[in-house]
């Protein structure tokens, strides 16, 4: 194949290979080879026949549910810098470049495998060939020939998703996320992840999207036959010293019924509305005193109907 | 392809001084973690990457799964991006068809589609997109640079490209050989390359 190789670049940058013998060809090229150099230049090319598709909105709901899933979904953190590693006593993994880079079949991988019946989108597709492509040399050329492997990092993402989410652990290194990503799996299954995944994945899912006074926003997932129901809010400034903000479920009656205090977050957070919103017909908030209260004692900053 | 009802300017232009978000600020952004930001990336991108998509993939709902996994990777990629000025939108275009092809072929090998087929349907479908008259000027310039490429390169990068199909099957299409396939689209892929100015980064 090597003598032909170069006659692959176009057909690489446009994805036209199959799988084996994509696999083959990032495999053969050394970094800085004039062939992959050429890959990369065609494949900028080739993002650039995005343009000749006709643009298409996508259908309104969709940003609504992205907003949603990114509000809890933590990002994965930059790779640890290399010239670190040797310096460290005891380095978990063989090599100190990014998640993406671990062999199959290290503790990501295997994390990845049980936490398939959750149903992330990303987690899908087979994985393992491209992580094995990943971690050798082609993993340093990724950052230009830059679409490689994503595949693999959206599984790896997803594990850390549910993982990271589902135990609150928001900021930490990710380094510590994957070591912890095994263990934090079961504890996903009440977590926040594991309850929107839920929700959206209903039939019935519903988001509303609802402006809140002071420039944040919230978003209220629901699904009646799931029997689930969250809040987010996203941007939201902190309570006022002393009080904290409540939420409730109101029905048509006008009859109150608390539902939480938003918990305290880093730009977003996440309160779980357990057993559903449950035939109410409002969702409102009002600021209480620190703890909250039995019955709402402030008029509502925001009251917003669950039609 | 009957589902397509909304045509939009493109946000992004790069030629033309169209005041538009800039993609590489936003990009930024949001690898701090600015959901805000986001939201606006996604605004300015969704059009473009959900276009893309629909030409892939071709059914709606399916497609709408696809973008809405675009962006979800975005965001959980973000940090790992590398900032390189003028590349957001092309690693996010890059991940977008990438998506969809593997959408395409997932279902493909799940429905064992009718290749000759597909690609009949699939040439009216282009006739019928390209008579429209395309308003964004990106869109113009890469239908440009495609009407330089010989009739043999063009029809199979456009087969490849938009089609989601891989060489081999673009070989059965038009009824050539592998290895002329293979050339022609390295061919006119780097006279696309010469054409549209893509610079050695």
């Amino acid at each position: 194949m090597d003598d032909q190789l170069h006659l692959l670049t176009g057909a690489y940058a446009l994805n036209a290979l199959d799988d084996d013998e994509r696999h083959r060809f990032e495999r053969a090229l050394p970094f800085g080879h004039p062939v992959a150099e050429e890959a990369r230049e065609l494949s900028e090319t080739a993002a650039l026949l995005a343009a000749g598709a006709t643009p298409v909105a996508p259908p309104p709901g969709l940003k609504a549910r992205l907003m949603a899933q990114v509000a809890v979904t933590p990002q994965l953190e930059v790779a640890p810098q290399p010239e670190v590693a040797p310096r460290l006593e005891v380095v978990p993994q063989p090599e100190a470049e990014s998640p993406a880079s671990r062999p199959a079949g290290s503790a990501t991988e295997v994390s990845r495998e049980e936490v398939s019946p959750v149903e992330t989108a990303p987690a899908e597709g087979p994985a393992g060939p491209l992580a094995s492509v990943e971690s050798g040399r082609f993993g340093e050329r990724r950052r230009r020939a830059f679409s490689v492997g994503s595949r693999w990092l959206a599984a790896a993402a997803a594990v850390l998703l549910v993982a990271a989410g589902g135990a609150g652990l928001w900021g930490l290194r990710a380094q510590q996320q994957r070591d912890d990503a095994v263990r934090a799996l079961a504890a996903a299954q009440s977590g926040r992840s594991a309850v929107m995944d839920r929700i959206l994945s209903a039939p019935d899912a519903k988001i509303q999207e609802v402006a809140v006074p002071g420039g944040a926003t919230m978003l209220i997932a629901r699904s009646k036959e799931a029997q689930l129901a969250g809040v987010v809010t996203i941007g939201m400034s902190a309570a006022p010293q002393d009080k904290d903000y409540e939420l409730w479920l109101i029905d048509a009656g006008g009859t109150a019924k608390a539902a939480g205090l938003v918990a305290a977050g880093d730009g977003s957070t996440w309160n779980e509305l357990s057993g559903g919103i449950d035939g109410a017909s409002y969702l409102g908030v009002t600021v209480e005193p620190k703890g909250g209260s039995r019955q709402p004692t402030t008029k509502p900053i925001l009251l917003q109907s669950l039609a | 392809m009957g589902g397509r009802e909304t045509v939009v300017y493109m946000p992004d232009r790069d030629a033309g001084g169209t005041p538009g978000p800039d993609i590489d600020e936003l990009m930024a952004r949001v690898a701090r973690g600015d959901q805000g930001a986001f939201g606006s990336l996604y605004d300015a991108l969704a059009p473009l990457v959900h276009g893309l998509v629909l030409r892939v993939v071709r059914d709606p709902a399916q497609s709408e799964e696809v973008t809405q996994e675009v962006f979800l990777e975005v965001w959980q990629q973000a940090k790992r991006f590398d900032a390189d000025r003028g590349r957001a939108r092309a690693w996010i275009t890059v991940m977008a068809h990438r998506r969809a092809v593997d959408r395409v072929r997932a279902a493909q090998a799940a429905a064992d589609r009718d290749l000759r087929e597909g690609i009949k349907e699939f040439r009216e479908s282009y006739d019928d997109v390209e008579h429209r008259v395309e308003v964004a000027l990106e869109s113009e310039r890469v239908h440009r640079a495609l009407e330089s490429l010989t009739e043999v390169q063009r029809q199979a990068i456009r087969l490849a490209y938009y089609g989601g199909y891989t060489y081999g099957e673009v070989a059965d299409a038009l009824g050539l050989p592998l290895g002329t396939v293979k050339t022609r689209i390295r061919d006119g892929m780097i006279r696309l390359r010469d054409v549209l100015g893509v610079s050695h980064g």
